[in-house]
């Protein structure tokens, strides 16, 4: 039955008007009406509203400015629904499904179950989606119109069409990455276009009177941009940092709509503009990783505050004042922007498995629960959450934790860092800060003291970072018992390293000895790559405590009965050994300070953009850069290489493609990508295509 | 003196043979063992094996005063072992105190194969190192350790191996049931409950089937069992009824216990 109703399908005003190859950029004076046209739409009227899909795919609507569930219809979403003016849209296997926000009920089908959601936007009566159509390889664009919940046109475009908006009576389609054209949005005839030189457009959206454009910063359509194609200056984006997951900015405008259930949903920025378009509502950045919602600065890598949810957000939205976060146990929550408290609270009636959010000026009554918890308690909290998903989360809290010259952090990096079965992300951060610390001195010692014991059921401490910290601390007493940790079996070969480090970098000539019994007696029955690793680290530490043993060391890298692996980490020390004593004595080194200083940040970047991480980033558009290789009507090519830098913030430049002919089509789809920051920073990096 | 085990050593270095006839065979192994990066045979590992083997053979101080050295300047695992083995062999004092230096040895192996020599030792030294084994990171090691204890007898550090036991090492638990003394029993119970029975059922299933153990410990057993009301409880106690004589002192004891059982169950 409902497949039938499907089958009628509407085709109405197809192609021919918009996005030709032909059209001229820029071209006044109908660009200048268009930007007038926009500037004098009058402002959006958008109810607040929730609209979630539930565990058995029905979709619900809550209106928040009245609090009360407004309807609920059975559906198949198969992409996260968008909320655009009066409709939601979404795609279900028979295809695109436009409701009417209102009551749910529908209000136009297109029955093509090819279509792929990516993006749409509405005002009044007036409404433009973007598609993508199947699954294939290198899917082309489909952009719709509607007006009064009725379809009138339909476009299609051999190239991808990113997230549209909608100003008055214009549609603003991004579209093959660099592209922008206007439309009229009754009929879809394009009466402008701009093509942006210097960034990737895969979003359009109205603020106010301005419609901003961007991908990896949002930038105003102005006068520069109009007049020379380029983005300028003046844009918004905030402050880089490692965050697990990298979300972006911006989900990628290109890609379709992600599903209900993907992790997008659960990990991902949320913001707000302030209304100049050119920073962030309350300086914040709101970062949600399933169950934690931080709210970070946005022009500093600093939290403000992190607040710990009872279970998985999976819908969220940003505004002046807070951030509304809907979770998956069916819960509205406003968390406020001073300090992440919950002001507000609604039930939408069952669990939930997707949200989207409209705040559109919503200002719930705020009541703020309790008293305003410290940043460190709240990152204490989160960093001790015993939930492996959350590890990445954890890592973070922890990395904002250490931040903290407070001496009893050190002993919380302790607890955390101590190891309690897989090491993941979080307690490699531990670590990490722990190695760093400067202060508490007296946990460090009294951890040392520590033992395994697997009667007791203790786990060993942590010696390879506390070994560090106490070399930073310079605890010299503490020798004995690291070198207690360096005889017992009980010290995993992981802790080794740091262990030998520490003691290498204390200075005390005392351990030498030990040190170089410890070499001699496993340099031969190093058999993997940690014990490699453990003994090159005694070689050096042997080395730094007791030059005079170079001899010694070097007898036993060319030991034949050594595994290569260690005879080669021994020759490696040696060797930095003997740089580092051929090389000029430094400055003598500064008086300490007297205060502790600030404690580095740990850091979870890669060291290099790796070819693995060059894969991972480039496989979305691996298909399409293949396509490239075969021009229309031209013989296809092998190979193209592309050489580019990456800058620090993870974007592309200067991309370089031989040969020369296929610049256009491929340098526009490497700027749509974005490369994880790096302990490097820029980079210089060449990607090779091949048929 | 036996210079079999050095004959292929003798083929493979034929200038080795005439050192050998004049010094004797101490001097030749001095010569193979004393450095890693000495002069290099054709097969050192191989030349090495046999070695350490002769030394094991060879026996007395100077040949564990030599093995000793050579494990201190390192050894691949495969010649470690061979160490290991050749003090075993030799198991006078001298080898023991040797092998007590490799119980803290890194690689588990190592260590598991220093408790099964130091068990066969009988040397009372090895005890409380025996001991400490028993809290060893491997299960290898602590179950080696824990019959070790048991060939040496493991008086001082009974408690040891009834924390072990109820830690799940199922060698100790049977080392406990064969050596458990009656002062040690209230001890031993005191650490039984419903979910540390599994661990101690060999335990006690050994102390009661024993005939050196005062009958009033193994009514101290029987009561506890009872008292802890389970269907693993009930299975032990059926089991020892099972092998006891109609005139077995314990009967009584045991009978009353399965029927304070049953009765438990019925009010159930």
């Amino acid at each position: 039955m409902r497949r039938a109703a499907l089958a009628v399908l509407v085709v109405a005003g197809c192609g021919g008007q918009a996005f030709g190859p032909s059209f001229r950029e820029r071209e006044q004076p109908e660009m200048s009406r268009v930007l007038e046209a926009i500037a004098s739409a009058p402002a959006r009227d958008d109810a607040p509203f929730v609209v979630a899909v539930t565990p058995d795919g029905s979709l619900i609507g809550w209106d928040l400015r009245e609090g009360r569930r407004a309807w609920s219809v059975s559906a198949e979403p198969t992409a996260t629904p968008v909320l655009a003016g009066r409709y939601v849209v979404a795609t279900e296997p028979s295809g695109l499904w436009v409701r009417r926000l209102e009551d749910g009920e529908r209000a136009f089908v297109l029955g093509d179950p090819e279509l792929r959601l990516v993006g749409a936007d509405a005002e009044g009566d007036a409404l433009v989606v973007s598609l993508t159509r199947g699954e294939g390889e290198s899917p082309g664009g489909v952009v719709i119109g509607a007006v009064g919940g009725a379809h009138r046109w339909t476009e299609e475009l051999p190239l991808p069409v990113a997230v549209p908006a909608v100003a008055g009576s214009i549609a603003i389609v991004p579209w093959a990455h660099q592209r922008v054209s206007f439309l009229e949005v009754s009929e879809g005839r394009e009466r402008s276009r701009l093509r942006l030189e210097d960034a990737v457009v895969g979003h359009a959206l109205r603020h106010g009177a301005r419609v901003l454009l961007g991908q990896h910063e949002l930038f105003a359509i102005d006068e520069q941009l109009v007049e020379g194609g380029r983005r300028g200056p003046r844009f918004v984006r905030p402050q880089g940092r490692p965050l697990p997951g990298q979300p972006p900015l911006l989900p990628d405008g290109y890609e379709r709509r992600f599903a209900p259930d993907s992790a997008r949903n659960r990990v991902r920025l949320a913001w707000a503009l302030a209304e100049d378009g050119q920073s962030f509502t309350d300086g914040l950045v709101y970062f949600v990783f399933y169950r934690l919602v931080f709210g970070l600065d946005a022009g500093a890598d600093e939290a403000r505050w992190v607040a710990t949810l009872p279970s998985d957000a999976v819908g969220v939205a940003a505004s002046p004042g807070g951030v509304m976060v809907v979770t998956e146990d069916g819960t509205a929550r406003f968390l406020v922007a001073a300090d992440g408290r919950e002001g507000f609270r609604a039930q939408l009636g069952g669990p939930v498995r997707a949200a989207e959010i409209r705040l559109a000026g919503f200002a719930p009554a705020l009541a703020p629960e309790g008293e305003a918890q410290a940043l460190r308690a709240q990152l204490e909290r989160a960093a001790a959450l015993d939930d492996a998903r959350l590890d990445g989360g954890r890592a973070l809290a922890i990395r904002y934790l250490a931040r903290s010259a407070e001496e009893d952090v050190t002993r919380n990096l302790i607890a955390l860092c101590t190891p309690q079965g897989v090491a993941g992300p979080a307690r490699r951060a531990a670590c990490d800060a722990l190695a760093a610390r400067e202060n508490g001195a007296n946990f460090v010692r009294d951890a040392l003291r520590g033992r395994a014991s697997f009667l007791e059921g203790t786990p060993p401490p942590p010696v390879g970072a506390l070994a560090r910290a106490a070399a930073n601390m310079r605890l010299r007493n503490v020798v004995p018992l690291l070198l207690g940790h360096l005889d017992s079996p009980a010290t995993p070969a992981d802790e080794l390293p740091g262990l030998l480090e520490g003691l290498g970098r204390l200075g005390d000539a005392r351990a030498a000895r030990p040190i170089e019994a410890f070499l001699r007696l496993y340099h031969a029955d190093a058999t993997d790559a940690r014990e490699a690793e453990a003994i090159g680290a005694a070689a050096s530490a042997l080395l730094a405590l007791a030059p005079d043993r170079f001899a010694a060391v070097q007898e036993l890298a060319s030991d034949p009965l050594a595994p290569q692996a260690a005879r080669d980490r021994m020759s490696r020390a040696l060797t930095e050994h003997q740089a580092a004593a051929a090389t000029p004595p430094p400055e003598p080194p500064p008086p300490p300070r007297r205060a502790p200083a600030p404690e580095p940040a740990t850091d979870d970047r890669p060291e290099r953009i790796t070819s693995e991480i060059r894969h991972e980033v480039l496989r979305p558009i691996e298909a399409r850069l293949r396509r490239c290789l075969e021009p229309p009507g031209a013989d296809p090519f092998p190979s193209a290489r592309v050489s580019m830098f990456i800058d620090e913030e993870g974007r592309p430049q200067t991309i370089s493609v031989m040969p020369a002919a296929l610049q256009e089509c491929i340098e526009p789809l490497i700027r749509s990508r974005t490369f994880p920051l790096t302990r490097r920073g820029r980079e210089a990096l060449v990607h090779v295509i091949r048929r | 003196m036996e210079y079999d085990g050095i004959t292929p050593a003798e083929q493979a270095r034929p200038e080795l043979r005439g050192v050998m006839k004049r010094f004797g065979l101490p001097f030749v192994l001095l010569a193979l063992l004393a450095s890693p990066a000495a002069a290099q045979p054709a097969d050192p590992q191989g030349e090495l094996a046999r070695s350490l083997d002769a030394l094991g053979r060879q026996g007395g101080r100077e040949a564990v005063q030599q093995i000793e050295a050579r494990v201190a300047q390192g050894l691949p695992p495969p010649l470690l072992a061979r160490a290991v083995a050749a003090l075993a062999r030799i198991g006078d004092r001298y080898a023991v105190s040797a092998l007590l230096s490799l119980a803290s040895h890194r690689r588990a192996v190592v260590r598991a194969q220093v408790a099964e020599a130091l068990g066969r030792s009988r040397d009372a030294r090895a005890r409380p190192v025996l001991g400490d084994l028993l809290d060893d990171p491997d299960a290898r090691v602590r179950s080696s350790a824990a019959v070790a204890l048991g060939l040496l007898g493991p008086e001082s550090v009974i408690d040891s191996l009834v924390i072990a036991t109820a830690r799940g090492v199922s060698e100790a638990a049977i080392v406990v049931g064969q050596h458990a003394r009656p002062a040690d029993v209230p001890r031993l119970l005191g650490r039984v409950d419903a979910s540390t029975l599994p661990a101690f059922a060999p335990a006690l299933r050994v102390l009661l089937e024993r005939d050196n153990l005062p009958l009033r410990s193994k009514q101290a057993i029987v009561r506890a069992l009872a008292a802890l009301r389970g269907g693993e409880s009930e299975h032990i106690l059926r089991e020892i009824g099972a092998t006891l004589g109609p005139n077995d002192p314990l009967r009584p004891t045991v009978n009353e216990a399965l029927e304070q059982l049953a009765s438990a169950e019925a009010a159930q």
